[in-house]
């Protein structure tokens, strides 16, 4: 075995139960286990466990930038995060809160997003990428509210692809 | 509006293009990434001119307002008022992370170039008697969390 290759290596030790930090600095979970290739051995990703009675979930190793002393920081910020942040229309108006958010196969890329609006959030309305003008702390669409209210190719009846 | 206003316009806006400024008072005031920092509480004019020249920003019980001049104001809408940048202020009570990956402290108080929107220095509240001062320049990235440049070690030494 060359030992040379394996001074730079880092162990399991060093990566599993260490936080695991988004781009934005949130705090998703801790490390909880590796994915490997079984022929190469190379490492595919991790799995990060949110906590007690909450789902966690795996990330790629494309997506991990370091892995530091105390924590692992990811190049993404998980787009399920989205879920609970407020919609604003182009003008600034509220228009209701995100339930739910459709990626594109297992990628971090937003297809849709499900919003929940009107009286006590009843009516959800299903917008996808190409009307969502930012998404950081909440987020802006590129159409007004009422835009959106009145064309109904945005209604959600709940059975489209899976979502998160 | 307007039918029974006689009207007085030469280069500038028709009535019906102008907007109340009594309408403005109690709209939400949004930020660059859509956090609500408020809702306007006042419309400042200039006295010369009568140009508007900013809003004071009422963010709660308990709470400084806050005045935003023209200039970070992007657009002001029915609904609200969007600003083009995210108010340092706001960064006040997040987590301050070491590159290491380790907590070092909340952000306790912002300073500021002048009254700018610019960070000057992070004074960072570590235990109950431990602050620290993180300058501008030692800041990865600003964010829910704040990320410094430096390891936990090397932002724990004391300066000379």
């Amino acid at each position: 075995m060359d030992l040379k290759k394996l001074r730079g290596a880092i162990t399991s030790e060093e990566v599993l139960g260490k936080d695991v930090i988004d781009t934005n600095g949130v705090y998703l979970g801790v490390s909880d286990k590796f994915y490997l290739d079984p022929k190469t051995m190379r490492v595919l990703g991790i799995s990060v466990d949110k906590g007690f009675l909450r789902k966690g979930f795996v990330i790629s190793t494309n997506y991990i930038t370091e892995v530091a002393k105390h924590a692992v920081f990811l190049n993404i910020g998980p787009s399920t995060l989205l879920k609970g942040k407020l919609v604003f229309g182009i003008n600034g108006t509220k228009i209701g809160s995100v339930a739910s958010v459709e990626l594109a196969q297992d990628t971090n890329t937003v297809a849709a997003i499900i919003i929940k609006t009107g009286f006590l959030g009843m009516k959800r309305l299903r917008i996808p990428k190409e009307y969502i003008k930012s998404k950081d702390k909440n987020i802006f669409l590129n159409i007004t509210k009422s835009e959106l209210l009145q064309n109904k190719i945005f209604n959600f009846s709940g059975s489209r692809a899976q979502t998160q | 509006m307007g039918k029974n206003v006689d009207k007085y316009v030469e280069n500038s806006l028709l009535l019906k293009e102008t907007r109340n400024a009594r309408d403005l008072v109690g709209i939400s005031v949004l930020t660059v990434s859509g956090e609500v920092l408020g809702r306007v509480k006042e419309v400042r004019l200039n006295p010369t001119s009568a140009v508007l020249e900013g809003v004071i920003v009422n963010r709660g019980l308990f709470r400084t307002l806050c005045y935003m001049c023209k200039r970070y104001i992007e657009r002001i809408t029915r609904d609200a008022v969007l600003l083009n940048i995210e108010p340092v202020l706001l960064y006040v009570g997040r987590q301050v992370v070491s590159s290491d990956g380790k907590v070092f402290g909340n952000v306790r108080e912002v300073r500021r170039v002048h009254q700018t929107n610019e960070i000057e220095s992070l004074l960072v509240k570590r235990t109950f008697f431990r602050k620290a001062k993180i300058p501008f320049s030692q800041v990865k990235k600003l964010g829910t969390s704040i990320i410094i440049k430096k390891t936990f070690a090397e932002a724990s030494k004391r300066g000379p």
